[in-house]
């Protein structure tokens, strides 16, 4: 029978081996550059926050609304746990949230060592991260909340101390759900029903008006200053348990899912690192087991023998999308659709919601384009200019843009019906969004290809190279672009009369129209070279 | 004396994809087995089941009498990939120094320089294997599959990237390593290997064609 060392033997080899990786890294770590990563993040966070700070403005809110938060807040505020923990779950059945290194899945953990301590050592590597980022961004809530949430014994101290737990909490919550699912090796179905019931109890409790849910009782600590309840005590044992369990079982992960991560999570590091949009999105599907299903949901009906390829190739793609990004794009839909309706009516801040949501559709609908970019070769062989094949692969997402935006449209007129009935805010004409549809078809799927065009494997790094701005304006340019075609509702609410606000928002369309016509010039315009 | 491997109709699906199905193995000391098959026979669908690297859709593959992927089954099996999976920030003779003292090695650094010396890596020991060639990493992959303790010893595709004399000092170290009394395993598409082999396992689909003595002409017939 082969030995197996002893427990102190391993531990000390495991742990002399990352002092000695740390000190080699530490050798070769090039300072200047490394403080002037910190310096850009810093610049960035506080600009992110003084924007955000802008946007959402400091006016105080009404009293009733000050009631509405004391009565429901909590409800929402778990509802929005629910969510965090919902997706937690999902990490966790394709086992999330640990990412090991290849080579330590290899070697330290097909060892005869046991998997605890290596496992747990890596978790609160983790941890430490989770706790400074729900830190962080429970302080901002805390914050934007003390000025539009004032009163004598509400403190700006007392709203940041609570946005600090609260954010914790979250962030700890979100967390610890992963790593038990991981842990308890969740399918993903099991992951979707337990965080749709944790979501549908959360609604039921915000229905219906009251505290049933845990999450819920985590809730008031968001609340706290408003209204202060002792039901927060049993929402924080609640994640403190989540974690414990979580932490206790974390060696029982599957190695299957490890080393899947493994392979993948360093490559997504990478991708994310040098701002590389498109290899974010593959990378992602392959990390969540988004794979084309080898049935279609459809079949799509026979055609003529010749023409139209990319049109037929695209619908050929999109039947078989998995259920996972089916229910995203719908659910993005939803939001998007949602979010314009209470931009309207005067949450500005939503209109961004609204244009990241329709930026992520497009980049999925546009997958049999960007298929085409990723292998520039292929083009090499077909007998059309690439442009003409980068043409004819716009038809087919411009289509599915216009069925989804139509979709969100209604979405938004049901929402802007219930908001109009429970608070008589003043809204722009439906017609209006006549328009954001029209720019929205023309411009998602462009700007989405020219995310695409501009991170494709061939491209030219040079200019990428002289600053990291660039390929972050290179990024974040189509987004804007998208974020244009809401454009016509903004305009339609804020113009006065006599202006008729309804050719004013048709007018307020012609840019993003006039963007994507000159994108789609340039995308026909290209030819690839062989070689 | 343990069986050193053994697996009860071990099925492994991805979805609707049969990746292994019904696959029964018992082995002996000393034994060494090639496993031949195409490209997606389930060969190295086998060997990560047995390293515990995959868990099985059904059935059980047992080390030594321990469940595969268990504490003890990790004790008596060395599983040495396909692709070589190496840290980019330790040497060769750090890998060595850290797997032998994972493994509670005493002997490791007589082993290990012993291994880099028949596999032609002396000279590169103290160099960093992210700069290697893909032979290069293959044979210090393969040093630290072998230097570490086992019964049972498991190998993807060991042949590829190596050079004649690299694949040479392979077979020899392979041989030896059956004759001082552990089950090798090997996957592999070098039809010259299957010479050495006392057994042959043969896979289509992730079923097993036919198992039994070397029969060349088998081997043929399965690969066409």
């Amino acid at each position: 029978m082969t030995h197996v060392p002893a427990r102190p033997e391993m531990r000390a080899a495991v742990r002399e081996l990352r002092a000695r990786r740390r000190t080699q890294r530490l050798r070769h770590l090039d300072w200047v550059d490394a403080l002037y990563r910190a310096y850009v993040v810093g610049i960035s966070g506080v600009a992110a926050l003084i924007g955000f700070a802008v946007v959402v403005g400091d006016a105080p809110v009404a009293s009733t609304t000050v009631r509405a938060v004391a009565d429901h807040g909590a409800a929402v505020v778990g509802a929005f746990v629910a969510f965090l923990i919902a997706l937690g779950l999902r990490s966790g059945a394709h086992g999330g949230p640990l990412a090991f290194e290849a080579p330590d899945v290899q070697h330290v953990m097909l060892a005869p060592v046991e998997r605890g301590p290596v496992v747990r050592a890596a978790a609160y590597k983790q941890l430490r991260g989770v706790v400074t980022s729900g830190v962080l961004a429970g302080a901002v809530l805390g914050i934007v909340a003390a000025p539009k949430l004032p009163g004598p014994d509400r403190p700006t101290a007392t709203w940041v101390m609570s946005g600090i737990a609260f954010g914790l909490l979250a962030a700890l919550a979100a967390w610890g759900s992963a790593l038990l699912g991981s842990a308890l090796r969740i399918t993903q179905r099991t992951a979707l029903v337990v965080g749709g019931a944790l979501l549908a109890w959360s609604a039921i409790d915000i229905v219906v008006a009251v505290h049933t849910s845990p999450l819920t009782w985590t809730g008031h600590v968001a609340v706290w200053p408003v209204r202060s309840s002792w039901w927060a005590l049993p929402g924080v044992a609640l994640v403190g348990a989540l974690i414990a369990v979580g932490l206790a079982r974390a060696a029982q992960l599957s190695l299957e899912h490890v080393q899947h991560r493994a392979r993948l999570v360093s490559a997504l590091r990478f991708a994310a690192t040098i701002q590389d949009v498109r290899a974010v999105i593959t990378l992602r599907r392959q990390l969540t087991h988004e794979q084309a299903r080898s049935r279609p949901w459809i079949h799509v009906p026979a055609g003529a023998v010749l023409g139209r390829a990319a049109w037929r190739r695209d619908w050929h793609g999109i039947v078989r999308w998995p259920g996972a990004r089916l229910t995203r794009v719908f659910i993005l839909t939803l939001v998007a659709g949602a979010s314009c309706a209470a931009a309207v009516r005067g949450t500005t801040v939503l209109f961004a919601v609204a244009a990241i949501a329709a930026y992520v559709i497009a980049l999925d609908a546009v997958e049999g384009l960007a298929q085409e970019i990723d292998h520039p070769d292929r083009a090499v062989g077909v007998p059309q200019s690439s442009g003409d094949v980068y043409f004819g692969h716009l038809a087919t997402p411009a289509a599915l843009q216009a069925v989804l935006a139509f979709l969100g449209f209604g979405c938004g007129l049901a929402v802007g019906s219930l908001i109009h009935r429970a608070a008589q805010v003043h809204a722009v004409s439906p017609v209006v969004g006549l328009a954001v549809i029209v720019a929205l078809v023309a411009v998602a799927p462009a700007a989405a290809a020219l995310s695409v065009y501009l991170g494709r494997p061939d491209r030219d790094m040079s200019v990428a190279m002289l600053h990291p701005g660039v390929v972050a304006a290179q990024q974040a340019g189509p987004l804007v672009l998208v974020a244009l075609a809401f454009l016509p509702l903004i305009v339609a609410r804020e113009v006065d009369p006599p202006t008729d606000p309804i050719r004013a928002g048709f007018a307020a369309a012609a840019p993003a129209l006039m963007i994507a016509f000159g994108i789609v010039t340039f995308l026909r315009g290209r030819t690839v070279e062989a070689g | 004396m343990t069986t050193p491997l053994v697996a009860e109709r071990l099925a492994k699906r991805y979805d609707d994809l049969v990746a292994l199905h019904d696959f029964t193995l018992r082995t002996k000391p000393g034994q060494l087995i090639a496993l031949v098959g195409h490209n997606g026979s389930g060969k190295s669908t086998f060997l990560r089941l047995a390293a515990g690297l995959l868990e099985p859709t059904a059935g059980d593959v047992r080390i030594c009498g321990a469940p595969a992927g268990s504490l003890e089954a990790r004790a008596e099996l060395s599983f040495i990939p396909d692709e070589p999976v190496l840290y980019d920030d330790l040497s060769v003779n750090e890998h060595i120094e850290y797997i032998g003292r994972l493994h509670g090695c005493e002997d490791w650094p007589e082993h290990g320089d012993e291994l880099l010396d028949r596999l032609g890596l002396t000279d590169r020991a103290d160099d960093l294997p992210a700069r290697f060639s893909r032979g290069l990493r293959q044979k210090t992959s393969l040093v630290l599959g072998l230097m570490r303790p086992f019964s049972v010893l498991a190998v993807d595709e060991p042949f590829v990237g190596l050079d004649p004399a690299g694949q040479r000092a392979l077979t020899e170290l392979l041989l030896e390593t059956a004759a001082g009394g552990a089950c090798v395993i090997v996957a592999t598409h070098q039809l010259d290997f299957l010479k050495n082999a006392t057994r042959c396992i043969g896979l289509r689909d992730g079923a097993v064609a036919f198992s039994g003595d070397v029969d060349l002409a088998k081997v043929h017939t399965l690969l066409g």
